[in-house]
């Protein structure tokens, strides 16, 4: 019997060169079978989100992360390029949605109590379990096993919040309020460098650089941001996905959403009767998890023993993916749907969200001890 | 196989698994697929509609 791990382990060059050349192959195979039995778009959304897993894994571009290295120690690369990535995004996608394109549609909502709320409390659970939206998708793929633990239960969460959602939306929301046109990009421009120069005033000097790295991984992230947002004719987004894969679930099982308004609505009765590889959220999720795990194979990287954590932690962690589901869909999106494409796009929600769970994630820092997340 | 079951290699590919499971119950499950009556390539310039069915949209209430 062949032993899959050794093989992560200690490849020869032969057989390394075999697994890189298999791995460009299942990702080629995928893309082209949906193309074949679904459609072009359809393929297309497949490799953008693999696109998506190969720069976020293979850069190490995230989202909890740099927003901890920037509460903790006041290090603001990760952050500088998040908004690099935005504005190359809402250069292009301003003046898109400006002109005469009825076809695409922006990530704008309204702020309200549940959507601060709900910014809040995944600001919170993202550094508990050390993912966000995206992130969570990423490390699953790599083998990180308290995504991938937190991820079943993050998808519960998602499918919750989806089924609550009008009932939370009705505690009481401003009008939706969305920046357009050039002014808006201005605006939004002026937003990110406002945020980045504080971000470099507080930061220590030796601290006030955004490696190479990161700034390809924000040019890589924008090219697929805009190429999404043109091919799907909606910006990118993660916990939609999520929690059509649990309604998917649910109601295979025999159970009527009906009686959620938010399920029973056309759009997305439609989608649950169409399948999840029509479904332009899932499918860049599914991408991102397989582009994240051949980075990890690339890399050798399944070889890295598993860590030992207490009951506790673990306990954490599904509370905490559970958390993450229900909180994004009340928080209207979570750091992909309504941070990085809300402010892209020009709605303010992104920044209502951007400002709550920023301060979601301080408390989440300093809960991650109590729990037994940090040794 | 002791490897495969100490390091990341588990929690991964039991990832792959449960998520090709869930596509092969969802193929069972939903419309079949019809590269036939598929949509343009690229959304932007089509005359469809925006499907609307991501993270920001809240449905109208009835």
């Amino acid at each position: 019997m062949t032993d899959i791990s050794a093989s992560f382990e200690t490849p020869s060059k032969g057989s390394r060169l075999f697994i890189r050349a298999a791995l460009i192959g299942v990702a080629l195979i995928a893309i082209l079978t949906l193309i074949a039995a679904a459609g072009v778009r359809y393929g297309l959304l497949l490799a953008i989100g693999i696109g998506f897993g190969l720069t976020l894994e293979g850069l190490r571009f995230g989202f909890a992360g740099p927003w901890r290295a920037m509460i903790l120690r006041r290090e603001p690369a990760g952050l500088l390029a998040q908004l690099i990535a935005i504005a190359l995004v809402a250069i292009v996608a301003f003046p898109l949605l400006s002109g005469d394109h009825p076809e695409l549609i922006g990530a704008h909502a309204a702020i309200g109590w549940a959507m601060v709320g709900g910014a809040f409390v995944f600001g919170a659970a993202m550094q508990l379990v050390l993912g966000c939206g995206s992130g969570t998708l990423v490390n699953a793929g790599s083998g990180n096993p308290v995504s991938v633990v937190a991820l079943p239960f993050f998808i519960i969460g998602a499918f919750t919040g989806s089924y609550h959602l009008l009932w939370w939306t009705e505690l009481g929301q401003l009008p939706l309020v969305t920046l357009q046109g050039t002014s808006g990009l201005g605006i939004t421009l002026l937003g990110l460098l406002i945020v980045g120069g504080v971000a470099l005033a507080v930061a220590p000097k030796q601290a006030r650089k955004v490696p190479r790295r990161l700034l390809v991984a924000a040019l890589l992230l924008a090219a697929l941001a805009v190429a999404n947002f043109v091919v799907a004719g909606q910006p990118w987004g993660v916990v939609y996905g999520l929690g059509l894969w649990g309604a998917k679930v649910t109601s295979a099982l025999g159970a009527n959403l009906s009686a959620s308004p938010y399920w029973a609505s056309a759009a997305h009765q439609e989608r649950l009767a169409a399948s999840l590889l029509t479904d332009y959220t899932s499918l860049t999720n599914l991408g991102i998890i397989l582009g994240a795990f051949i980075v990890a194979v690339w890399r050798s990287g399944l070889s890295a023993k598993l860590p030992s954590l207490s009951a506790k932690a673990w306990i954490a962690a599904i509370v905490a993916g559970f958390l993450l589901g229900y909180s994004s869909r009340l928080a209207l999106g979570c750091n992909v749907g309504a941070f990085f494409s809300g402010i892209s796009t020009g709605s303010l929600h992104g920044w209502a969200w951007f400002v709550a769970a920023f301060a979601g994630s301080w408390v989440g820092i300093r809960l991650r001890k109590p729990l037994g997340l940090e040794g | 196989m002791t490897g495969f079951f100490t390091s990341r290699a588990l929690p991964a590919s039991a990832t792959l698994l449960a998520l090709g499971a869930l596509l092969v119950f969802d193929l069972q499950t939903s419309q079949p697929l019809n590269p036939y009556t598929a949509p343009a390539a690229i959304m932007l310039g089509s005359d469809e509609a925006a499907s609307g069915a991501f993270c920001a949209l809240v449905p109208p209430k009835k």
